[in-house]
């Protein structure tokens, strides 16, 4: 299942071990606003929807990439992941530095899913 | 100009202005060139999230029951200043703070149709904001939005750009849009900036799968939109710079009255500084539709309008709102002032007649779409509108909705018929072979709704009148306002719904008939 945004970025959280400083919060909070998903900023009780038609559109595909870069840049990476990713993704991410590749495995498509 | 009933049928909008009607025809008649764009109309849809109140915007300041209904909320009648509202003719004045679209009701391409809505109440924001996206009744089920099928409707001719939501259900669906984020957002590029991630990012997303094509989709489209936003920013900081001394004496000369002038001055000032909020959105809207000139539909929304409590008046929330709104708007109507280019404002339901403990207005039924473009018979408004006396209010609380909103829709996105052989040079936002878009969009498909008092809409009331022009755009009567009327005064108040009915029915005459009409349907008699 693909994952909402608020999915999406309570599990990029826990990936790096939780939230660490307010600076985490801020990101995520600025993030979810961004995607349409704020905080219990929803105005009715029926709540956001959760299907991909809603959340799968292409320019927020590349907002989400943002947002695990530079969740990214702030967190050790996080080796459990890797027998989640496909052999495809996790050659390609061991090709880049370090520092990158936290953030490219919170972007990559197998983290995008649930 | 006078209003004549010639037929059952009155046109309440006919062909655009002037302009219009001189330059139109003539660009429309020629075949159109691959790729030429000069006869094809566009559509912008501004939605106001939240439920706007009509009532400050639009302030039916003639209306005695106006102001006791809205002790303390009520715009004060028009006396000249930008303290009170800004008088359009005998019945309606504008908010101040709308001051800058003044212009463009003295233009006469700024239209109102004051009374317009869902075909019955829904009071939640959810429920009727996706009715109105979808232009169908109730909660149906991966139904695309009206403006995706707008663009699927007419192929690959034409696609659609969305400003500011994630993924607004009215562009949902299966036609590919291009959706880009509010504000300096979207000038931005992000991680795809830097040349080895994006180069990760996209090897990562290179499979064939969905997901990954739409990844690749939305950053190929997103490096090209903010590489055309930053571009246009640059050249439009420097465009502003040289341009205002001139700008501000021409409009010193062209403009009759000092009010317009005021507004227009704003209007001009306002464009001089960096651009936010709305206005901001509206010009990363004309620049991204000006540069691909296959999009032909935009979409921009705005929120903030559900004022329940301390609305203000002609100052506070609800008026700063309305400030930004206008700036929004007069940007918009700068790039998108082509003769068949539309701008449509509409909200899911309105408010109150009445305001409430906290000097607010709670969720309402009908409410004012504004219409604004060359093809709009603009200067005037449109429609039936019954005042706000008790008897006439839906509920007694609310505007009725005289128009479903379907049927303002239907009528702007009507091929203009310029004769056989033209049918594609002329077609406006419709389908591409002259068809109405609005019959495959069911916008007219209001037979669902046969439980509901509001008046139908078909597509004959499209095709029953001969066009005389290419712009033409009108209503069609609103046939079941006396089956209305007459159940409102058997329930409520007698005389002051159905007194005109009632005379009618004894005295059947032709003209009984049509002076009580007139009566019914407060139709004004033209442009004052």
């Amino acid at each position: 299942m693909f994952k909402t945004p608020l999915d999406f970025a309570c599990s990029a959280l826990v990936a790096g071990g939780g939230v660490k400083d307010r600076r985490d919060i801020q990101l995520t909070l600025g993030f979810l606003a961004q995607a349409g998903q704020p905080l219990h900023g929803w105005q009715t009780p029926d709540g956001y929807k959760t299907d991909a038609a809603t959340w799968l559109a292409p320019e927020a595909l590349t907002r989400r990439a943002d947002h695990a870069m530079a969740l990214g840049a702030r967190m050790a990476e996080p080796m459990y992941l890797q027998p989640f990713l496909s052999p495809a993704s996790r050659e390609r991410i061991a090709r880049e530095a370090p520092a990158t590749r936290t953030g490219l495995t919170l972007a990559s498509p197998d983290f995008m899913r649930k | 100009m006078q209003t004549t009933a010639f037929s059952r049928r009155r046109f309440l909008l006919t062909t655009g202005s002037a302009l219009a009607a001189a330059q139109a025809p003539r660009v429309w008649a020629q075949p159109a060139p691959a790729g030429a764009s000069l006869g094809s109309g566009r559509l912008i849809v501004v939605f106001l999230r939240g439920a706007y109140d009509g009532l400050s915007a639009l302030v039916p300041y003639a209306d005695a029951d106006y102001y006791s209904l809205r002790p303390n909320i009520a715009i004060a009648a028009p006396d000249g200043s930008l303290q009170t509202a800004l008088k359009l003719d005998n019945t309606f004045a504008l908010h101040p703070a709308l001051s800058p679209l003044l212009p463009l009701w003295q233009q006469g391409v700024l239209g109102f149709v004051p009374a317009a809505g869902l075909p019955a109440p829904n009071r939640s924001h959810f429920d009727a904001q996706y009715q109105m996206e979808i232009a169908q009744s109730g909660k149906t089920s991966a139904t695309p939005g009206w403006l995706n099928k707008l663009a699927a409707l007419n192929g690959s001719t034409t696609s659609a750009l969305g400003v500011g939501e994630a993924n607004p259900a009215i562009l949902a669906g299966d036609a590919t849009v291009k959706l880009i984020p509010r504000g300096q957002a979207a000038q931005r590029t992000g991680v795809l900036a830097n040349d080895k991630t994006r180069q990760a990012l996209l090897d990562l997303y290179a499979g064939d799968d969905k997901l990954s094509e739409a990844f690749r989709m939305g950053a190929g489209s997103r490096i090209q939109s903010a590489q055309e936003l930053t571009t246009e920013k640059m050249a439009s900081d420097s465009r502003n710079l040289a341009a205002m001394p001139e700008a501000a004496a021409k409009i010193d000369g062209a403009l009759p009255n000092a009010q317009a002038q005021n507004a227009q001055m704003l209007a001009a000032s306002n464009g001089a500084a960096d651009p936010v909020g709305l206005q901001l959105d509206a010009q990363h809207l004309g620049t991204l539709m000006r540069n691909d000139r296959k999009m032909r539909i935009g979409f921009l929304s705005a929120g903030g309008w559900d004022t329940h409590a301390n609305q203000g008046h002609v100052t506070g929330q609800l008026a700063g709102r309305l400030g930004n709104l206008a700036t929004g708007i007069a940007q918009l109507r700068r790039d998108f002032s082509e003769p068949g280019d539309v701008i449509v404002v509409m909200s899911e339901f309105g408010r109150t007649a009445f305001e409430n403990g906290s000097r607010g207005t709670d969720h309402g039924f009908g409410n004012t779409m504004w219409l604004i473009g060359q093809r709009i018979h603009g200067g005037r408004w449109h429609g039936q509108w019954t005042g706000l006396a008790q008897g006439n209010l839906n509920d007694r609380r609310d505007i009725p909705a005289h128009h479903d909103y379907r049927a303002v829709l239907a009528q702007l996105l009507r091929p203009a018929r310029l004769g056989a052989g033209h049918g594609v040079a002329g077609c406006e936002l419709g389908h591409p072979h002259g068809r109405p878009a609005a019959k495959s969009l069911t916008l007219a498909g209001t037979k669902r709704w046969s439980g509901s008092s509001i008046r139908k809409f078909s597509l004959k009331d499209l095709h029953a009148e001969k066009p005389q022009g290419p712009v033409r755009l009108f209503f069609g009567p609103c046939a079941t306002f006396g089956r209305r009327a007459t159940t409102r005064a058997a329930t409520g108040d007698r005389r002051a719904a159905g007194r005109g009915h009632a005379r009618r029915r004894r005295h059947p005459g032709r003209r009984a008939k049509r002076r009580d009409r007139d009566a019914a349907w407060q139709i004004r008699a033209g442009r004052r």
